[in-house]
């Protein structure tokens, strides 16, 4: 599984890392530390809590692909 | 999407996908107010006209983004989670002051005072001073424009911003650790602030941080008035509380709506917007919308994900939330813990009208009576 953030979408609702805060890191002023980073890879053991997070996110900035 | 004369005309967007757009979209929406004109075209995000400008709310980008650099560190979600055991202690402070009686008026002796007391702190204002800011900040909204609750309210808050600019005086030569030194020492776009643009901040702060909180409690209390069966559940398990917090932010929706001016003829939702028309976005119909929520007019307590507007979309994102739903947490978690079994009882009432946020002016309760808890006699600072 891949995240993609969208960093231009992201304005730190913080909902994702609340849900899977070892997916989705923060930087210092709350935003996703993905964010602009391209596609990352999600460890299979952390799979379901990125689902979680990503779908908690009002801007849906977060893209998973399997 | 409708058209209503009022107040000089607007749009009303009531669509989930609809409000989405304008909140993604400053370009064509802008948030901007314009204090040196009469215009209703770029008159801010109140309908009718608040006045006062409010910053950063009343900005676009890409000056938006530099303001709420002054502060985003500051009111980062970890910093509001550090304060959680600070706002635990003087949720504590306050129900020890009516846990003997057995009887309280919730609105005024509790869910008011912690918000005020946490948006005190975070700016550095003296936390002694509480009750000169809980009482006008909550009437100004809870009584209408005319009322003489309403006129003392706004006498009352020129006080508290005339008490605001001693502060703000005094970091210019003493920074410490707060919001208004940094509001006073930080810089936007290589200057820093004036004083209009201070008082501005502190103006918004106050009124964002204050009685949009304490609606989001006074909700949650009258709801599970008659919901005892839900309450051992939201008490033992803090996952469930946090749940039970976003569809209650959902279905309160404590600031209910807020208003953009078109800054160019588009295309929302079928309609045709023309440029300088003001537009106003619901956000608590969005939060009812059937296409985004299923069984959107159910309170659905674990409803999961809970993609609700109430703390906006977009650029604006509500800067406080972090720090809100921490108030609410240790609220809402010390009341369960410690008043089980509290019922209303006749008197509770709602705002009147409501202009922009829903609250409650008045929820009294009994309840068994209880404890005092031994380690809190007095407020006091957190320690750095």
């Amino acid at each position: 599984m891949k995240a993609e953030v969208d960093k231009s979408l992201c304005v730190g609702h913080a909902l994702c890392w609340r849900e899977a805060p070892d997916v989705f890191p923060l930087d210092d002023e709350g935003y996703n530390e993905l964010g602009g980073q391209g596609p990352v890879t999600i460890a299979p053991e952390h799979e379901e809590a990125a689902r979680d997070g990503a779908s908690w996110c009002p801007e849906q900035a977060i893209q998973l692909s399997e | 999407m409708c058209w209503t004369d009022t107040y000089g005309g607007f749009w009303v967007v009531s669509r989930y996908e609809d409000v989405a757009q304008v909140a993604r979209d400053d370009a064509t929406f802008s948030s901007l107010n314009d204090t040196n004109s009469d215009d209703l075209a770029f008159s801010g995000v109140i309908i009718p006209p608040a006045g006062a400008l409010n910053l950063p709310i009343e900005i676009d980008p890409p000056l938006l983004g530099m303001h709420r650099k002054l502060l985003a560190a500051r009111m980062a979600p970890k910093r509001a989670r550090e304060m959680h055991p600070t706002y635990v202690d003087w949720a504590d402070y306050f129900i020890d002051r009516f846990i003997e009686r057995g009887e309280v008026e919730f609105v005024s002796q509790l869910a008011s005072p912690v918000p005020t007391l946490a948006t005190l702190e975070f700016l550095g204002l003296p936390l002694e001073d509480y009750q000169l800011y809980s009482k006008p900040f909550h009437d100004f909204v809870a009584y209408p424009a005319g009322t003489d609750e309403y006129a003392a309210a706004v006498a009352q808050m020129m006080e508290c911003l005339d008490r605001v600019e001693i502060e703000v005086e005094d970091r210019r030569r003493h920074p410490r650790d707060d919001a208004l030194t940094d509001l006073v020492h930080g810089e936007v776009d290589g200057a820093r602030l004036g004083d209009e643009d201070i008082r501005a901040w502190v103006r918004l702060v106050l009124g964002g941080g204050i009685d949009t909180t304490t609606s989001l409690i006074s909700h949650s209390l009258v709801y599970l008035d008659q919901r005892l069966d839900l309450r051992v559940g939201l008490r033992n398990e803090p996952k469930a509380l946090e749940l039970f917090m976003e569809e209650m932010l959902r279905v309160a929706t404590p600031t209910q709506a807020l208003a953009r001016t078109a800054t160019r003829d588009v295309m929302l939702g079928g309609q045709l917007i023309k440029r300088g028309d003001r537009v106003l976005v619901s956000w608590a119909s969005a939060n009812r919308d059937d296409g985004v929520f299923d069984d959107a007019e159910d309170i659905v307590i674990d409803r999961r994900p809970n993609p609700h507007t109430s703390f906006g979309l977009g650029p604006h994102r509500c800067i406080g939330s972090h720090f809100a739903r921490a108030e609410y947490l240790a609220v809402m978690g010390r009341v369960l813990r410690r008043l089980p079994d509290y019922r209303l009882t006749d008197g509770a009432s709602q705002y009147d009208s409501i202009g922009t946020v829903n609250g409650w002016r008045e929820v009294p309760a009994t309840f068994t009576p209880g404890e005092k808890q031994s380690s809190v006699t007095e407020l006091a600072l957190p320690t750095a």
